[in-house]
């Protein structure tokens, strides 16, 4: 029999104090794809960031094709035919497709473009994986740009080809695409490994699984051996906790009210065009559609951190005063914000300080800070949503990105309970987190609406807007296209609705 | 840094700056031969002038003054999201403002008119930052540009009123005539010339920790500073308090001006800062935008500029080999610093 195509034995990794892989072993056979299931923080990323030549591992053996290699950084890794496609793509916006699956290998000073034209397309034939090579990729879809970031590490040789998390940004119909892609990959000869923590996905799309668990494999099986409940009690290491379940509650009186919302970016291109939305006390409403048709412009016009050029915004049926996040948040709105690192986070203070902040102007009644009170809420919070740190003054910047997540739910939930909170705006707000983590955190969503909140869930994951949302609207080109109410939600129809599609 | 598993790193850390000593210890040795000089009698007169003698310890301390009143104007600055390069200009300003009252009203009481000397120092440097403070806050402007370019107008403003209006005409130089003894610092260590000065700058360096850790507009200040659009979701205006920064790093700097002046030259003269908003920047990076950090930051710096200064006579270094060495130890002290924070990744 073959060796496999990777092997790794007993792979250690320590971020200072953290133990991100602890002994982990994995095997990836020729011709397979090879889903790597895990939580957050269990270590598959880590992994194979290792296998990428991203990290150094502290201790463990790598073998390619049987023979012992040593990875020391991403050239290695390319020479020894490994390539990974990261959750966020590292695409040049305005180069061509073409440009950026040569970039780097461009061979010589002049760039012949005919000859690397002619390859590229013998490449996407071979592979079965066509997409318009003259468009600038910021143009594209997620979806084709994800393709681009594959064929660029095929270009480079990659026989073994590395997917984190590849579905988190895409529509049904994309993730549809790509699992037909992947399966002619496959048959080109080409070995995949499938980072997720969605169990749908290995049960869809993989011929084997590894679980691992904090830093460790738990176990390698066959599709045919496994089955979700087996997979969940690997991964968490125990049974889950009850699941939120909707249940239509009363609906109050509107609380938040949006008509003709047109909210400009930076360069006067409309991101929000005539937005109309309505939510009512004790409901929740799921905003679906593809990433870049105006989330973050209603997200932060809600919040009150960007105003509308035109039509108004109205809380509990009173047009919003211009005063900003401040003002908004003395109305009751709070806000779960989507780009973490970027809006959520103060990475180089304490995680105390991360979770006092928002609530600091109402935890302090004089000028005088008191580090103290930040500590204990902090101790509260890691407490009640299990954050993986060192304690409250660790700073925040070294937490995993599951672990920030947790951190802002924490800070929005502790201040919904401190204040009279009528509205929370949640965008992508369990993105990246683990089963377990976002089951509490969907919990939490729940609990706040059955005390009469109105929540407004903005997420590109439409499960989770399918089963939490009492109506789900959807978000096209910055403004309101469609929108199902509980009894009428069907997948594949708001998938249409979301690349624009005609649908009654 | 408290686990077991750190010491290692700890000492990983110590290597690149061991290094850039060595290094600096080497030039020093070569320059110094260079010019046929005694090799270890120059390190001892280096040592002995900084801080062996009562008079070492004096130029020092003056010297620590300035340079840790506009490092801590850095550091507050960075902590709130805001890069003052315009330090040399504020401290212009605060020396202009504070020469200014001096000689406008020479005849005020010994009581009153130190402190409002300072006051007016502290003044003159907030409104020199009010400036760019107001155009980052209200138009989005990099402060970087215009507190550069206000360091250029205090620069020609103090030349002007050195050999114009203000000039003192028995001198002969672009200085001003002396204020009176009423406005100048009472001396802390009379026979090594160190004035009361550092009492001021030590204050200021607990003030500014005390505002940054133990007020809520420190806290917001931090959380501007580290990242802005989450502060700005946290509620906190932005805006404003990236101004407030901006005008109480001006502040400080201000305030070395005056100190300056009243302290040391007892008058305005034109080369009042020999680069020290340079300096200062250099020690808050190097310091690692902290106060302690600024603290000790500023007095390697100054024991190395008094020392290297004191090579001119003790090994007969020119001047100019005396700059090129304080800015190789610089270099190879930023160098060790980088090395430092990628050995940590």
């Amino acid at each position: 029999m073959n060796p496999p195509v990777v092997r790794m034995q007993g792979m250690c990794k320590r971020f200072g104090p953290v133990v991100a892989l602890d002994g982990a072993d994995f095997e990836l056979a020729a011709g397979e794809i090879h889903g790597l299931l895990g939580e957050n923080g269990a270590g598959k990323t880590t992994l194979m960031n290792v296998l990428a030549g991203l990290y150094r591992a502290d201790a463990g053996i790598v073998e390619v094709d049987g023979r012992r290699v040593t990875v020391r950084e991403p050239r290695d890794a390319v020479r020894l035919g490994i390539g990974m496609v990261h959750q966020h793509f590292e695409l040049v916006g305005q180069l061509t497709a073409l440009e950026n699956v040569v970039l780097g290998r461009e061979g010589g000073a002049w760039l012949r473009r005919d000859r690397l034209r002619a390859e590229v397309e013998a490449l996407m034939e071979r592979v079965g994986l066509p997409v318009p090579l003259d468009r600038p990729v910021r143009e594209l879809p997620v979806g084709v740009q994800q393709k681009v970031e594959i064929l660029k590490a095929l270009y480079r040789g990659a026989r073994v080809l590395v997917l984190d998390e590849p579905t988190t940004l895409l529509t049904p119909q994309e993730v549809d695409a790509l699992f037909v892609s992947l399966r002619s990959l496959v048959a080109s000869g080409i070995s995949v490994v499938f980072i997720t923590h969605k169990l749908h996905e290995v049960l869809r799309a993989c011929d084997r699984v590894t679980v691992m668990r904090r830093g460790r494999r738990v176990v390698t099986a066959r599709r045919a051996e496994v089955d979700p409940i087996r997979l969940v009690e690997w991964m968490v290491g125990s049974a889950l906790p009850p699941a939120a379940v909707r249940e239509p509650g009363q609906l109050g009186e509107p609380v938040l009210e949006l008509e003709g919302v047109r909210v400009l970016d930076g360069r006067g291109v409309a991101v929000l065009d005539g937005c109309n939305l309505l939510v009512r006390a004790g409901e929740l409403v799921g905003v679906a559609g593809v990433s870049g048709n105006g989330q973050q412009a209603l997200a932060a016009v809600v919040a009150g951190s960007a105003h509308p050029h035109a039509g108004q915004v109205r809380l509990a049926g009173l047009p919003c005063a211009r005063g900003g996040v401040a003002e908004r948040m003395r109305a009751g709105v709070l806000a779960v914000p989507e780009d973490r690192l970027r809006e959520g986070i103060l990475p180089r203070m304490t995680v105390a300080e991360n979770v006092l902040l928002g609530r600091h102007r109402w935890h302090f009644r004089s000028l005088r800070y008191d580090p103290e009170v930040g500590r204990r809420l902090a101790r509260e919070a890691i407490e009640e949503f299990r954050i993986h740190c060192l304690g409250p003054d660790a700073p925040a910047g070294q937490l995993s990105g599951g672990n920030l997540q947790k951190l802002i739910a924490s800070r929005v939930f502790g201040a919904s309970r401190e204040r009279d909170a009528r509205l929370l705006v949640a965008h992508n707000p369990t993105r990246g987190l683990d089963v377990t983590a976002t089951e509490f955190l969907h919990g939490q969503l729940v609990e706040f609406c059955r005390r009469g909140g109105a929540v407004l869930l903005i997420s590109e994951d439409l499960d989770e807007l399918l089963k939490l949302s009492d109506r789900i609207v959807v978000l096209y080109r910055g403004r309101v296209v469609a929108e199902f109410s509980r009894d009428g939600f069907d997948r594949y129809a708001i998938g249409r609705a979301m690349t624009g599609g005609v649908d009654a | 840094m408290t686990t077991g598993a750190a010491h290692g790193g700890r000492w990983q850390s110590v290597w690149p700056y061991a290094g850039a000593a060595a290094l600096a210890a080497g030039l020093l040795a070569a320059l110094v031969a260079a010019v046929g000089g005694d090799v270890l009698g120059a390190l001892g007169a280096l040592v002995r002038a900084s801080f062996g003698t009562l008079g070492g310890v004096g130029q020092t301390l003056n010297k620590v003054v300035p340079l840790l009143l506009g490092s801590l104007a850095v550091v507050l600055g960075m902590r709130g999201g805001v890069f003052n390069i315009g330090v040399d200009g504020q401290i212009y300003a605060g020396a202009v403002t504070a020469t200014g009252l001096a000689l406008a009203a020479p005849g005020l009481p010994g009581a009153v008119a130190l402190p409002v000397a300072l006051v007016a120092g502290l003044a003159g440097g907030a409104a020199w930052a009010a400036l760019p403070a107001l155009l980052r806050a209200r138009y989005a402007v990099s402060e970087i540009f215009v507190t550069v370019m206000l360091n250029f107008i205090a620069l020609f403003g103090v030349e002007y009123l050195s050999t114009g209006p203000w000039n003192d005409p028995m001198a002969g130089e672009a200085i001003t005539r002396p204020i009176a003894r009423a406005y100048q610092l009472p001396l802390l260590l009379p026979q090594g010339g160190a004035h009361a000065g550092i009492l001021l700058a030590v204050l200021a360096a607990v003030v500014v920790w005390a505002l940054l850790y133990r007020t809520v507009l420190g806290y917001e200040i931090r959380a501007t500073g580290d990242n802005p659009s989450a502060a700005r979701l946290g509620g906190i205006p932005v805006e404003g308090t990236t101004a407030l920064v901006l005008v109480l790093s001006g502040a400080l700097a201000g305030l070395a001006g005056a100190v300056e002046v009243t302290g040391f030259h007892h008058r305005l003269i034109l080369g009042l800062s020999p680069g020290y908003g340079v300096m200062s920047i250099l020690i808050a990076v190097l310091g690692r935008r902290t106060v302690p950090g600024a603290v000790v930051g500023s007095v390697l710096f100054a024991v190395l500029v008094v020392g290297s200064d004191s090579l001119q006579r003790s090994a007969g270094l020119p001047a100019s080999a005396v700059f090129v060495l304080q800015a190789a130890i610089l270099l190879f002290l930023l160098a060790a610093e980088g090395i430092r924070a990628r050995r940590r990744a």
